[in-house]
């Protein structure tokens, strides 16, 4: 036994590495699809999609890149999903210009789904330098004004999308995907002064921020990491890649609690050996 | 001269800051164009910067290679994908090309076969460092130590279906109208809602007092560090 906990505490950590390999690749191949419950928090943004008079115009902020493609990219796709199913309009765009082409993704494949028709149905107008500048313009000029031309280069003013929905006040619900701090200048140049109501999805490690937001009505409902996009999949009954993430998720999560409580209970056993 | 081109970005600080920060308070059409007018420099400026990043990234990796630096190789390869990216972006960007899944740019299939998997290889690595040093650093050393160890343990297991799917077996009752134990949904809600937004909340109110303590420290002069000298 105490030859096992002394291997234990000197561990090699490519036997670690071998390990969560193993953890994640096998649920990945062979899904278990345990159910997940759905938090209040994910619910509060599929109900304010939900409740939205058919033809809304919802407002997409794809603000990341492929290093949060696992967790954020699944949300984008179940947002637009449920979004599209609504028949209510999209108007995405990204402060990230790493992430320009994962938006352009997202929008056109799912719009194909539910043959969405390009410039009446939905918009992507891509990245443009400016960060908060932009937020400002698109709500005192106009969309058209700080985005005169789309992604692919086509003049915006004259799209069927934008003759209703000229201005950020006009818009019905923004969806921010933030993969860094795009959330503050959504709020602080966008909703305060347009005041459109703003919900949305960050990756793992910052969802422990994000109630914060919640408390102080930045947002009024959130998806954290990649549960929070398996959440939004169940509620839009459209099971997809984060659904099947979450297996491999729950795997390695139950593989390193057992290797912390092993770590300690190896660190605990030498200590009281070297105290003898 | 000199004094001049030290007093003049000194100047413009104080009167952008003190006026825009004024602005904020008094909601006018006249100050409202202001605001949009300096918001057009400030994107023009953004893309003059985006600019001088790529000459100062060319300069950085042409030293690199001169000075035979170590790793000096890579320098080449950024070259390469900067130049494809930039050549492709500039002369051929809505060109088709005809991929697995269909019609796509050149840009974007570049993007998408390169970039995107590329930088999720990178990040992705981060689990195994992640699980590698939860084993070797998350030891009940102190209290303190295992206040966090526990709290990280619990909200692990309940944040993943599998940890909800166990805790599930336990057998609960009633006591009071309260059910014993409690649902592990309620306990880390319980942990996020209430321990973890206190120490959040006191941590962006430490955030934000830094924030206008250093802006009042520049509008006034005090701080100089972005002129590129602290003298």
């Amino acid at each position: 036994m105490s030859g096992f906990l002394k291997k234990m505490s000197d561990l090699d950590k490519r036997v670690i590495f071998v390990l969560i390999s193993l953890a994640v690749i096998i649920p990945l191949l062979y899904p278990l699809f345990i159910e997940i419950n759905v938090n209040p928090e994910v619910k509060a943004v599929y109900d304010t999609i939900e409740n939205l008079p058919n033809g809304s115009t919802v407002f997409l902020a794809m603000d990341f890149d492929p290093s949060s493609k696992p967790e954020l990219y699944p949300m984008a796709e179940a947002v637009l999903r449920h979004c599209f199913r609504k028949n209510h309009k999209v108007i995405g765009m990204t402060f990230w210009v790493t992430g320009v082409g994962l938006g352009e993704k997202a929008l056109t494949d799912i719009a194909k789904e539910y043959n969405k028709e390009y410039g009446t149905d939905y918009l992507y107008l891509g990245w443009k330098a400016g960060g908060y500048a932009l937020v400002i313009q698109m709500g005192e000029e106009g969309i058209a004004a700080a985005f005169p031309v789309d992604h692919y280069g086509r003049e915006t003013a004259s799209m069927p999308i934008l003759q209703k929905i000229t201005h950020l006040k006009n818009i019905d619900y923004l969806v921010e995907l933030a993969a860094g701090a795009s959330i503050g200048t959504w709020y602080y140049y966008g909703k305060m002064k347009y005041k459109f109501k703003m919900g949305g999805g960050c990756t793992g490690v910052m969802a422990a921020s994000w109630y914060n937001l919640l408390k102080i009505d930045w947002i009024n409902g959130f998806m954290g990491g990649l549960r929070g996009a398996a959440e939004y999949e169940k509620l839009i009954d459209k099971k997809s890649k984060a659904t099947r993430g979450m297996d491999a998720q729950s795997v390695s999560h139950m593989l390193i609690i057992a290797m912390i409580i092993l770590g300690n209970i190896a660190y605990f056993a030498n200590r009281a050996k070297g105290n003898k | 001269m000199d004094q001049f081109k030290k007093l003049a970005p000194l100047i413009v600080a104080f009167v952008m800051g003190v006026f825009f920060g004024l602005q904020y308070y008094i909601p006018h059409p006249f100050t409202d164009d202001l605001l949009t007018g300096m918001s057009k420099w400030f994107i023009v400026i953004g893309g003059i910067a985006m600019g001088l990043g790529i000459v100062s990234l060319f300069y950085s990796h042409i030293y690199k290679i001169k000075r035979r630096a170590p790793a000096w190789g890579f320098s080449f390869v950024m070259f390469i994908a900067l130049f494809t990216m930039l050549g492709v972006g500039i002369y051929c960007a809505n060109a088709e090309v005809i991929t697995e899944t269909g019609k796509q740019t050149i840009y974007g299939w570049l993007y998408q076969s390169f970039m995107v998997p590329l930088q999720s290889t990178m990040f992705s690595i981060l689990a195994f460092y992640v699980a590698s040093a939860a084993f070797r650093a998350f030891r009940a050393k102190t209290k303190e130590a295992t206040l966090l160890l526990i709290a990280a343990i619990i909200v692990m297991f309940a944040r993943v279906p599998m940890g909800e799917a166990i805790y599930a077996q336990i057998p609960t009752f009633q006591v009071g109208g309260m059910t014993i134990p409690p649902t592990i949904g309620n306990i880390t809600g319980w942990i996020m809602k209430t321990i973890n937004m206190a120490a959040q909340g006191g941590i962006s109110l430490g955030i934000c007092l830094g924030v206008i303590a250093m802006s009042l420290k520049i509008i006034f002069g005090i701080e100089k560090s972005y002129m590129g000298s602290t003298k």
